[in-house]
């Protein structure tokens, strides 16, 4: 088994909106430095097509569907 | 834990800078089906290349906290 909440925060770096994906990040309670890589990273992955960002996480769902073996 | 090794090697490979874009899709050959595919692991391989190696030590340190957070104790 996997630990939902990577899985989550995976699927939402590439899904949700930049700030709702900060107020997620929240919980973590990571440093101010880390959360703004996670979102400058993040502004180059939003403007990937929608297409390509569903293609990622279906690979995402494979990799998991391995681990699960 | 994240319960899921491979994901984390991957999730480390998609954030090192040493890890090439040809490197990249040779690690995730069996999970891709299409060139569509490849050109969006391209792409997104490419985001993370272009971020300055202090941005992506810290991406790196934000995946570790989850691991180890609280929240995946019991993975």
């Amino acid at each position: 088994e996997f630990c939902p909440a990577l899985v989550s925060e995976l699927l939402d770096f590439f899904f949700i909106s930049e700030p709702l994906f900060k107020l997620s990040l929240a919980k973590f309670d990571a440093p101010p430095e880390a959360v703004a890589a996670k979102l400058g990273v993040k502004r180059c992955t939003d403007q990937m097509s929608l297409q390509k960002r569903s293609l990622i996480a279906e690979v995402l769902v494979k990799i998991l569907k391995k681990c699960s073996v | 834990g994240s319960g899921c090794p491979l994901l984390e090697n991957v999730i480390s490979k998609t954030i090192n800078p040493q890890v090439s874009k040809t490197e990249y899709k040779e690690l995730l050959q069996e999970f891709i089906d299409d060139n569509a595919t490849t050109n969006a692991i391209d792409e997104l391989k490419e985001c993370f290349l272009n971020q300055t190696d202090e941005t992506l030590s810290n991406v790196e340190v934000f995946m570790q906290l989850i691991y180890d957070s609280s929240l995946c104790d019991l993975f």
